[in-house]
This record gives C-alpha cells, sequence and structure tokens, in this order.
C-alpha cells in the first residue's frame, strides 16, 4: 500500500542470505557420554531431531556456541553440505590434552565457538580466531571461550562476522541512575 | 541473585565478563576501521533488552566510538519464547550501521522446537533457541553517503505523495495513515535509552540537551520523577510534552511510550509544567527559562516551534486506534479528556521557530529507532492546509 515501502524493496533483489546464531548447548559427537557436568548426554534421536531443525532454518551462515569442534557439528552439518569453520581453541586443546584428560580438572571445558556456512553460496570464506576474548576465569584460572571470525565474499560484497560465547552468570545491570524497573 | 554490575564488580562471573569487554571493543574497533560491514553474533549471556542502553555491556560497546560508530541488535523489543521461564532473550544479532542497511527486520524470527522435541530438563534439543535474520548482501552502502538512514527526497516525495493538494479534516486523516506507518513500540524503559540517543548534545557525546531549559546535562543523571530520593535539582527525566494524564496515562498505550513527543528536561521544571495548555502566558518562570500562569505553559522561544511540530504529530498520529484515544488540539483550555490547547498559539509558534538541524537531527534518529516519522518536520506546510481557521498573523 505504501509507495516507500515498495521503493525500497524493489531496489533490494538478489543476494540474499539467512544468518543464524545457535547455541547446542553442549553438544558432543559422543552418543550418550555427557560432553561435562551438567551436559545432557546426546541419543541418536537428538541428532536427528537438530538436523530437523537445521533444516527447518535454511540458514546459509550458522554461528555456532557450545559445540565440542567439527566432529561433533558435523553431525548436524554434514560436510558434504557444510564448510565447518572452528575456534583454534579446539586444536590447542586436543594437542595440549586438555581435550581428552582423564581428570575433568585437568579438562578443558571443550565448548568452543565457529560457524557453518553452507556450500556453493559463497565464492570465498576465510576465517581468522579471536583469541583476546579468552581471558582467564579467575575463580577456576581457565581461559573462557575465544571468539571465530570469519570474512565472506560474494558477488564482491563482503561481510565480516564474529561468533561469540561470553561468560555466563552475570546477565543483568543497568547505570546506577536507572529507577527500578518492572519486570 | 548478585546485581549483575559491570562497574567494579565482585561477582567472579561478573569480573570475567567486565574483563571480556576491551577485547570486544577492541574487535569492533578494528573492524569498524576496515569499512566491512560486520555482525557479532551469538550468545552474550547478558539480558541486554532489559535495560537496553542503560546496560552495562551495551553501553560500552554502542558507544558512539571509533566515531560515528552505531550498533543495532535483534531481537530489541520482543521476549524469547524458547523457555518460558526465560523470557528475556540472551542471544543476539548485533549490527554495525552498515551491515543493518542489509537487514530486512521483518525477516527476524526465533524458531522453537515443537513441543514433542523439546524436553526443558535436559535442556534438548538445545536449552537455546536458534534466531534468524536475512540479509541483502546487494543493499551494500556504497560509503559516498555518510547518512544512509536518510530517506532521500525522492523518497520523502513518495511518501507523502497521497497527501499532496488536500486540506482540512480529509488531510488529517491521510496524515494519520503515514504518520503510523513503521512505528514500532518502544517499552516506557527503553525511552531512556532511546532519548539518550535522540537528544544527544551534539557537542558533547555524553549528554542530553533538556528541553525548556536548553541546558546540555550527563546522561547517566537520570531520575524517575522528581519524588525520587536520588535526584538533586540537576536531573533529567521523561517529559510527556502531551501530557500522559490527557488520553494515555497506562504505560501499556502506546503514545505513553512514543518517543516523537518525549523529551528530556529538568526534574524541577517538569513538574512546574504539569499537565498545562501551551499558551502564551503571564509570569516569567526563569528557572525553566519559560513562562507560566493559573491555565498555561510558555517554553523559550528556541523550542515553540518544536513543540507545537511534536503536538501537531500527537493529534493525526493518534485517531482512536492502537489503544490510545482520539487526540485532538483545541483553541481552549482543554481542562482533561484527550484534548490539548491551545491550536492557533501552536500554529504561531510553529510559524515563528522553524524546524532547525537539531530537530532534524532528532527527528532521523526516532525514525531510526521507532521507525515512524513525523510528517510536520518533513513537510511544514501541512499545518496551516490541515487548521487554516486559525489565520495566522
Amino acid at each position: 500500500m505504501l509507495a516507500f515501502t515498495l521503493l525500497t524493496s524493489t531496489t533490494a533483489a538478489s543476494a540474499t542470505i539467512k544468518l543464524v546464531a545457535w547455541n547446542l548447548n553442549n553438544l558432543h559427537f559422543v552418543v550418550d557420554e555427557p560432553l561435562r557436568d551438567g551436559a545432557p548426554s546426546r541419543s541418536e534421536e537428538d541428532y536427528q531431531l537438530l538436523q530437523k531443525y537445521r533444516d527447518r532454518l535454511d540458514a546459509d551462515v550458522i554461528a555456532l556456541q557450545e559445540v565440542n569442534g567439527p566432529r561433533a557439528a558435523g553431525l548436524v552439518f554434514p560436510p558434504d553440505q557444510y564448510d565447518l569453520y572452528f575456534s583454534a581453541r579446539y586444536i590447542e586443546d586436543l594437542v595440549t590434552g586438555k581435550a581428552t584428560h582423564l581428570d575433568p580438572e585437568q579438562r578443558s571445558d571443550r565448548i568452543y565457538t565457529g560457524f557453518a556456512v553452507r556450500r556453493g553460496v559463497f565464492d570465498a570464506v576465510s576465517k581468522r580466531d579471536v583469541p583476546s576474548l579468552g581471558v582467564i576465569h579467575a575463580a577456576d584460572g581457565r581461559p573462557v571461550r575465544w571468539g571465530t571470525e570469519i570474512l565472506l565474499e560474494k558477488d564482491g560484497q563482503l561481510l565480516r562476522l564474529l561468533s561469540v560465547h561470553l561468560k555466563s552468570g552475570c546477565t543483568t545491570a543497568a547505570w546506577r541512575t536507572r529507577p527500578t524497573p518492572t519486570v | 541473585m548478585h546485581d549483575g554490575s559491570l562497574e567494579n564488580p565482585t561477582d567472579p562471573d561478573c569480573v570475567t565478563l567486565a574483563t571480556q569487554r576491551a577485547p570486544l571493543e577492541a574487535w569492533i574497533d578494528e573492524a569498524a576501521q576496515q569499512l566491512v560491514p560486520f555482525v557479532i553474533l551469538g550468545d552474550f549471556n547478558r539480558r541486554i533488552n532489559r535495560f537496553g542502553q542503560d546496560d552495562h555491556l551495551w553501553r560500552e560497546i554502542d558507544d558512539g566510538d571509533p566515531t560515528g560508530l552505531d550498533l543495532w541488535r535483534l531481537p530489541f523489543d520482543r521476549e524469547a519464547e524458547c523457555n518460558p521461564s526465560f523470557p528475556q532473550p540472551i542471544d543476539f544479532l548485533v549490527f554495525d550501521d552498515r551491515a543493518w542497511q542489509m537487514v530486512d527486520e521483518a525477516s527476524f524470527r526465533e524458531i522453537t522446537y515443537d513441543p514433542e522435541d523439546q524436553d526443558l530438563e535436559r535442556g534438548t534439543p538445545s536449552d537455546h533457541c536458534p534466531i534468524a535474520v536475512t540479509l541483502d548482501l546487494g543493499a551494500a552502502d556504497d560509503g559516498e553517503d555518510d547518512e544512509p538512514s536518510d530517506p532521500d527526497t525522492t523518497d520523502l516525495d513518495l511518501l507523502y505523495a497521497p497527501a499532496e493538494g488536500l486540506e482540512g479534516e480529509e488531510l488529517r486523516g491521510v496524515l494519520h495513515e503515514i504518520a503510523m506507518q513503521g512505528h514500532s513500540r518502544l517499552s516506557y524503559a527503553e525511552v531512556w535509552g532511546a532519548l539518550d540517543f535522540t537528544d544527544e548534545d551534539p557537542d558533547n557525546p555524553g549528554n542530553v540537551i533538556l528541553l525548556y531549559t536548553g541546558r546540555s546535562h550527563p546522561k547517566p543523571d537520570k531520575v524517575s520523577s522528581v519524588l525520587n530520593p536520588n535526584h538533586d535539582n540537576d536531573s533529567w527525566n521523561r517529559e510527556h510534552v502531551w501530557p500522559k494524564s490527557h488520553g494515555f496515562p497506562s504505560e501499556g498505550q502506546l503514545a505513553h511510550s512514543d518517543i516523537h513527543h518525549l523529551r528530556p528536561a529538568d526534574v524541577t521544571c517538569n513538574p512546574d509544567r504539569g499537565n498545562l495548555d501551551f499558551d502564551e502566558s503571564e509570569f516569567a518562570h526563569p528557572d525553566c527559562a519559560s513562562r507560566r500562569d493559573a491555565d498555561s505553559f510558555e517554553p523559550s522561544d528556541a523550542v515553540k516551534g518544536d513543540v507545537a511540530r511534536m503536538l501537531f504529530y500527537m493529534d493525526v498520529r493518534y485517531a482512536g486506534d492502537d489503544g490510545v484515544p482520539d487526540l485532538a488540539l483545541i483553541d481552549e483550555d482543554s481542562r482533561s479528556g484527550p484534548l490539548l490547547g491551545h491550536l492557533c498559539t501552536l500554529l504561531d509558534w510553529h510559524e515563528a521557530d522553524p524546524v532547525d538541524d537539531f530537530e532534524r537531527r532528532r527527528h532521523e534518529r526516532i525514525v531510526e529507532t521507532q521507525g515512524n516519522r513525523n510528517p510536520f518536520i518533513d513537510r511544514p506546510q501541512f499545518a496551516m492546509a490541515i487548521w487554516s481557521t486559525c489565520g495566522v498573523n
């Protein structure tokens, strides 16, 4: 009904992509084994359900959090359909043994940020780590999650994405002069 | 629950989150300088929408630094539906200006799990639901236009084409339709942060300009009312230029949080104005740079036109739908009800104090935040075309 709306929608065409952010709650690749304390163990049915919602999303780029690396992500985003990009913390934990240490105290939390990118959509994808976000959490002396960055190129247009999983447990506060909110 | 403060935090989780702000800002600064549109997406573990622009995390990253940086987030004004116990979202998509131009905001979705698939206790398929939005990469700014959100003249001509040549009630009706286009409701709590943006002092981004006194005052020194024990005489609050008692007393009513007529004002001047009609007034009131008498209030010459155009907007925007009565300007004392005076004086003020740069900038920022436009700022001639019976001198 509006000329204003029509005008903007006619100039918008072709190069539409769908972006998603999805925290997968401690997604492990080992069936029936919780990734860490408090995490749900995953049955075969769980992976199938996640695939069902992957299809429902029908997304080109999915920023992932709480995934135990490309093996786990690949169970939801199969490599013949999606390219996977993961925080190099995943590699570091593997080579230092922190991903597999038998003593849970010595083991890292093994959840990583990353991306699944639908194949064939972009002309180029490059990945970079953002380890600076992995500050040391004083309470346990361990670093928190790194960020994962990708740079996408499509038809000469660039888009930079950063997948983050910031520290939990500190959800709200406003500046001092704020009146008491009604919730 | 701990208070979640990131200012001198004591809670260990908050200490860590507070520490993460610096590297996050550093990443944003670097990305902003590379002129490539960017999106930060994921689990922020922070209920940003609860306090919006005042949230300790959001305010630090959406701080206008580097100069001109402006961040947008989705979801902005809707609750999360993944788990009824946690209506406040903590997963966000955060866009810089360039990326935001590509976003189809209406496409935003939270994809929830079907009840038979979801186990809230186990947290499967996940304890978070995915959030999605579409972007049109072809809609990228070419970098030549520094104010890309300003619609160009052609867009505005198209918007107002249905109103051209009309007069009186017919024009008032068409402007009602135009003024409501794109209006997305802010909560009354979100108004604080919105005013920090819309009424920001152009010479000092840490301050807002207060309506009646024209004073520049720090954004954080907000109080809900003069009755708040934390107030000092310099604090500011949210002034309803169309008094809320005249038609929309409840916070849930759309006009109550419509930032087109909400302004930062000295907390001590706000009650002095009260719910008085606007008109020429008898006594000088120097503390508020205004005049007042028993039945009217007269702001300073510098903002007379601003006040008039805000009220013209309210008259056409609210016509008895959207849960707000039909608001109407009249040329006599209004006393009560959804009425306000004095129309002919306001038309004089509108002519004497035309739209200036600050008002224009404020208007564009309102459009960015709330979505809809004030026709009387875009097309000042519409006022006389509707209310031609006053005979402006």
